[in-house]
């Protein structure tokens, strides 16, 4: 997997550059991603399945974008808004000096945003399928709305919301088109699995390819087991 | 019902006539010969104005372009895409081809002349680039793209290489870094002076004897169906005017 010569020499040159399989480069990615995803797609479902308000609907739709959009359109918007240059990336740039483009970063930003629209389909789905009596006799049993949502609403959807997270995390863990947009393909650095078997075979390394595909493959597989595990022990 | 026939019919007569339209299209694009050109994205801008000045002399031809980086093109066609000529920015691709017996031999010639050069939004000489405000610099991925493999051997020759390496920002051809650097993502990028001509950035020339000359080689690709006028148009490229428009791109 370490099977780049041309790349070899850099590596121990500098400490400062993090060296990283594909593998464990898209693992890490598709986790930190995923703990987003769980916490505002959980929330921006809740929302969703339970509140009634003005412009709802477009929030709804919003979501629900990247998952219709190509990749590559999501991805284009986000350099117009995190881009050295761009609408929040300028802000960002001028206070810290950081800018975020062809960062690991990066990469996470675009897997969450591709992703977090599957979460939000699904936990909205779980949310909305709990019966609304349980949460109003917790309200009269004098519980917040915080702790109601913790204590009577998460617990009864946690199927679903379970199912939305393993989803997203493999949508995450697939990325390639909003990522290679953003993050660019530093081996390393930025090229994750999706992105190292494209340069493989563009680059004629085909035993590489072979090897990281059958790898993904199987991350794949497992994911599915677990999933299928996992609601079968629920429903026991 | 009667209408619901009606419509039918009448939606049976547009499907025939449609059908028979489509028929005459058909022969009339038997005499159209259609060539397709893998070729250097570097070479995208002066290509394009050849091909349309070869099709406005020829009316029966037809140029197709797939432009990228040579590294990547050349694969495509070892892998049985259905090329009929290959320019490539770099001998190496070509060689490699011509090893596998995929391109016409006899028909190969270096075409155009390029040199590399920085671009950054200022002048800045190569032991600038160590600079701590210089954070990314730009340059084609060396697997793929010869002007990244170019601008690599530049590096190492200038004793920079191994300072720099973490700065490196690897790009999917020459036209991408030109657009990192336009953007502003990176600080600085290795390019060829032709791509710059419509860019306003600014460009530093670099020591041309740390690196390999950048010559352009062409040639049909074995299985090409046209051959006869993928060779015609080889030559109106290195015709007079062919090499005038390149001029005019910025290629020697």
């Amino acid at each position: 997997m370490r099977d780049r010569p041309y790349y070899a020499d850099m590596v121990s040159s500098d400490v400062d550059s993090m060296d990283y399989s594909p593998l464990v480069l898209s693992l890490w990615i598709s986790l930190v991603a995923t703990i987003i995803i769980a916490v505002f797609g959980t929330l921006t479902a809740y929302v969703l399945a339970r509140k009634r308000f003005f412009g709802r609907t477009l929030l709804d739709a919003f979501t629900t974008l990247p998952m219709i959009l190509p990749p590559t359109v999501t991805g284009y918007y986000l350099i117009i808004l995190l881009g050295k240059n761009g609408i929040i990336g300028n802000h960002i740039y001028n206070l810290t000096g950081w800018s975020i483009m062809f960062t690991w970063q990066a990469a996470v930003v675009a897997a969450t945003v591709v992703a977090i629209p599957i979460m939000i389909k699904s936990a909205k789905a779980a949310i909305e399928s709990v019966d609304i009596e349980y949460e109003k006799a917790a309200f009269t049993l004098g519980k917040s709305e915080i702790q109601t949502f913790f204590l009577v609403t998460l617990p009864l959807a946690k199927r679903g919301l379970t199912a939305g997270l393993i989803l997203s995390f493999a949508r995450a863990l697939g990325e390639f088109g909003a990522t290679i947009m953003v993050a660019g393909n530093i081996p390393g650095k930025t090229s994750t699995m999706p992105l190292a078997i494209y340069s493989a075979v563009q680059s004629g390394e085909d035993q590489l390819a072979t090897m990281l595909v059958i790898l993904l493959t199987a991350v794949s597989i497992a994911i599915i087991y677990i999933t299928t595990k996992i609601s079968k022990t629920d429903r026991d | 019902m009667i209408s619901i026939n009606i419509f039918q019919r009448r939606f049976f007569l547009l499907f025939v006539i449609v059908l028979l339209t489509s028929g005459c299209v058909q022969d009339n694009r038997d005499i159209t010969r259609e060539i397709t050109v893998s070729a250097a994205i570097s070479l995208k801008d002066a290509l394009k104005d050849i091909g349309e000045e070869f099709q406005k002399k020829n009316p029966e031809v037809r140029i197709y372009f797939n432009f990228g980086a040579s590294g990547t093109l050349e694969k495509q066609i070892e892998q049985g895409a259905s090329v009929d000529i290959f320019a490539s920015a770099s001998k190496k691709e070509m060689d490699m081809l011509e090893e596998k017996g995929l391109v016409l031999g006899s028909t190969r010639t270096d075409f155009a002349k390029n040199r590399l050069v920085i671009i950054a939004p200022s002048r800045v000489r190569i032991e600038e680039l160590r600079d701590k405000n210089v954070e990314k610099i730009a340059v084609g991925d060396p697997r793929t793209v010869p002007a990244g493999r170019y601008a690599e051997t530049f590096l190492k020759n200038a004793g920079v290489y191994e300072s720099l390496a973490p700065k490196l920002i690897f790009a999917e051809n020459v036209r991408q870094v030109l657009d990192y650097a336009e953007r502003g993502e990176v600080d600085a990028g290795f390019v060829y002076f032709s791509d710059t001509l419509k860019s306003n950035m600014t460009v530093s020339e670099v020591n041309d004897s740390f690196y390999p000359p950048i010559v352009y080689p062409i040639a049909v690709i074995h299985d090409s169906q046209n051959p006869e006028i993928s060779k015609q148009f080889i030559e109106y490229i290195i015709s007079d005017e062919g090499q005038t428009i390149l001029r005019r791109y910025g290629f020697k």
